[in-house]
């Protein structure tokens, strides 16, 4: 398997349009990395450079080493795995899998052994003689992959390969590429737009927007240490609550006052908001539905206030609650023992260790 | 006419018996098909040769031959290296006429479609050759422009796999670089069938045979008496592409946006806006690249001054200055949805002309 460094990699097509701007990384042999952002982001350009489908404007690509941006995609020793795939609806699985070597003018023998190879590591050996009709949409999916494995590449590069599938199959096929990447020991460059998908698949996860890296880092710290409001918004479902403040500064104390509320930050908090020179200024706080409490269910909490919920949602082992707080619509996620209902007035707390604190102006963390 | 891989196979087998490099060309000098390590014959010389009277011409390392029906020039041919040249070359052009001749006698799907989508078949015969090569005439279809940056060798056979002609596909070689597939289309929403069948094409290539493709989507039209026009929409798709929506592997006819209406304007018209609306005929010197990506980047962000400048990582009266410098050389200010639509079109038809002039013999 392979490393890969990136360095102030561009793309920028001939009509000005500008995909990515000067992204660097260095992806460790074995790592599962992922480009996480919304559509349009670059993400999908940066996996095509690195696949050599796209011309790199300026920057240098290396893999294991090797200065790779003239060389051909076919001799980059990379195997790709992408959204819209299809299966040779008149060949056998075994077939499918053979066709791509067949092209490369593999032999016969060699063939035969990473097709087999492949159908082990996939479990598709019961099913190498069956045509693309007989199986099912996730062993369609399987032999894809297997189509990718075949080719012993030190890199996998799949682009939304989960896409075209049902929500159920996504989360069972999510648990085979896993797998696979346990098993193979491979280095995967993996883009998708869905951030749960990011966060359960990758040792580490890059997050994009408009053709820039926003931050790069394990998915704990993306959670719980978000760079910016971006990444904060983008990372956890249902989004980050987000709530514009008034700092006050009061000695050592710092204050966040908004809609009627004086939130007093923890000490390590608020030595880095008033450091910060923010008093008197606007800030927003940044509150994980996770950290909203039902105040009843959690007399520890400090700061209780009214808030009459919108909506209710039972999602069976956790409860959303939608309410408003000023003009900041809110959303809880409370134990499912919540007497809480649609129309009632409740209680709520912020767990204030929780909190999060952006600079509203440069949308900046100050302290997470 | 023969399609490029039939005249290909037969120009590397003589090359693999002879050594000898060979190359076919149309009459207009573009290659149709060539051997590994042939090089293209000095243009000028070609275009002399194409327009003489002379049936053959040997020069340094080439040897120049036309075949020709009657007074029509149907292919160039260039045998090129070693002193056999000329001898492998008129051998070359015998299997060629030999060719012609066999497909002349025998009916061929592939030749029919071509012609066919080419609008070089009227409905009578259509009709009577369609049923002769037992093609369906009934039902949707549509036209598939797929260009390659490499030879396509590969391409088709991966595309001649996934589109077998016993549901009613047809892939054609159009050129060296260029396949055209004709696709059988179900009930449902045939454009976007044939936008999904693209997406998959591009993906599979990549993919399969690590290689680039670009693929257009004509209209999807009712029978085979349709297909000259999802052919030509096809066309129109892939060149209005390639000015305007370059960052693009896939173009619908149905998605061509503003593009669709500039490529129709005569280039004087263009001209006269952009005279009118940059003041000369080209973006002044002081307009570079700096500002121009301000430019885009403050369309992207419908003109909202604060967000473009966050994102461009500047100070926003550094934005400020670089619109005031546009508006100095220009007299159109960005802060001014007019102005910055006026612009904006200036941007597209300037990339229309420069792909007119860089296209224009």
């Amino acid at each position: 398997m392979a490393s890969l460094s990136l360095k102030n990699i561009c793309k920028v097509y001939p009509n000005g349009f500008e995909a990515v701007k000067d992204f660097n990384l260095e992806i460790e042999d074995k790592e599962f990395i992922i480009f996480v952002g919304p559509s349009g982001c670059g993400k999908s350009t940066t996996l095509r450079m690195i696949a050599g489908l796209e011309d790199i404007t300026s920057g240098e690509l290396k893999i294991d080493d090797k200065v790779v941006n003239d060389v051909e995609p076919k001799d980059r020793d990379i195997a790709m795995v992408f959204q819209n795939y299809a299966l040779y609806p008149h060949m056998t699985v075994y077939d499918n899998m053979a066709f791509g070597l067949k092209l490369r003018k593999v032999p016969k023998d060699k063939i035969d052994e990473m097709v087999k190879n492949a159908a082990r590591i996939l479990d598709l050996e019961k099913l190498l003689d069956r045509k693309p009709k007989a199986l099912s949409g996730g062993q369609r999916q399987r032999v894809a992959m297997g189509r990718a494995i075949v080719r012993n590449p030190k890199v996998f590069l799949m682009d939304e390969p989960l896409s075209n599938l049902d929500a159920k199959l996504r989360v069972q096929m999510r648990i085979e590429i896993a797998k696979l990447h346990q098993n193979l020991g491979a280095t995967i460059i993996y883009v998708t737009h869905d951030q749960t998908e990011a966060m359960t698949l990758g040792t580490r996860i890059v997050v994009m927007k408009d053709g820039v890296v926003q931050q790069v880092d394990s998915p704990q710290n993306l959670y719980e240490k978000p760079q910016n409001l971006f990444v904060a918004g983008f990372m956890g479902s249902p989004q980050m609550n987000f709530i514009d403040a008034e700092i006050e500064v009061n000695g050592d104390q710092v204050f966040a006052k908004t809609c009627g509320l004086k939130i007093e930050l923890p000490a390590e908090k608020a030595k880095k908001v008033k450091e910060g020179g923010y008093h008197g200024k606007i800030v927003t706080l940044g509150i994980r539905p996770e950290d909203v409490y039902d105040a009843s269910m959690a007399p520890e909490m400090k700061n209780p206030f009214d808030a009459t919920i919108r909506v209710y949602e039972l999602l069976g082992a956790e409860v959303y609650l939608y309410f408003d707080l000023g003009e900041f619509p809110i959303t809880a996620r409370v134990d499912p023992r919540t007497t809480a209902r649609s129309g009632s007035k409740v209680k709520f707390a912020f767990d204030v260790d929780k909190i999060h604190v952006f600079d509203k102006e440069t949308e900046k963390v100050i302290t997470n | 006419m023969l399609s490029a891989q039939t005249i290909r196979s037969g120009i590397e087998e003589l090359k693999q018996i002879t050594g000898i490099a060979l190359r076919v060309m149309d009459a207009q000098g573009v290659t149709i098909a060539a051997t590994e390590g042939s090089q293209v014959p000095p243009e000028e010389w070609l275009r002399l040769f194409a327009e003489s009277d002379l049936e053959w011409e040997a020069r340094d390392e080439y040897a120049l031959f036309k075949l020709a029906e009657g007074e029509t020039l149907l292919y160039l041919l260039c045998a090129e290296g070693g002193e056999h040249k000329t001898a492998v070359g008129r051998i070359a052009l015998s299997e060629l006429r030999q060719l012609l001749l066999a497909t002349a006698q025998r009916p061929d799907k592939e030749t029919f479609l071509r012609n066919l989508i080419q609008g070089r078949i009227q409905t009578p015969e259509l009709y009577r050759q369609a049923q002769k090569l037992h093609i369906a005439e009934k039902g949707g279809k549509g036209v598939l422009l797929i260009e390659t940056v490499s030879e396509t060798a590969q391409i088709r056979e991966l595309l001649k796999g996934l589109f077998p002609e016993r549901f009613g596909n047809y892939l054609l070689e159009t050129d060296e670089r260029n396949l055209a597939l004709i696709r059988s289309l179900g009930g449902g929403d045939r454009n976007a069938e044939l936008k999904d069948t693209a997406d998959m094409i591009v993906d599979m290539v990549n993919t399969e045979a690590m290689a680039n493709v670009r693929v257009a989507c004509g209209m999807a039209v009712d029978g085979l008496q349709g297909l000259p026009l999802s052919f030509d929409t096809a066309r129109q798709a892939s060149e209005i592409g390639r000015i305007f929506y370059a960052e693009k592997a896939v173009i619908s006819y149905h998605a061509l946006g503003i593009g669709r209406l500039i490529h129709r304007l005569p280039k004087d018209i263009c001209r006269i806006f952009v005279r009118e609306a940059l003041g000369s005929d080209t973006l002044p010197e002081e307009i570079d690249e700096e500002i121009l990506a301000t430019v885009r980047k403050l369309l992207e962000n419908n003109l909202n001054i604060s967000e473009t400048a966050r994102q461009l990582y500047v100070h926003r009266n550094t934005l400020v200055y670089r619109i005031e410098k546009l508006q100095k050389a220009t007299g159109l200010d960005m802060r001014n949805f007019e102005d910055a639509l006026t612009f904006r079109v200036a941007l597209l038809v300037l990339n229309y002309l420069k792909y007119q002039e860089d296209s224009d013999p």
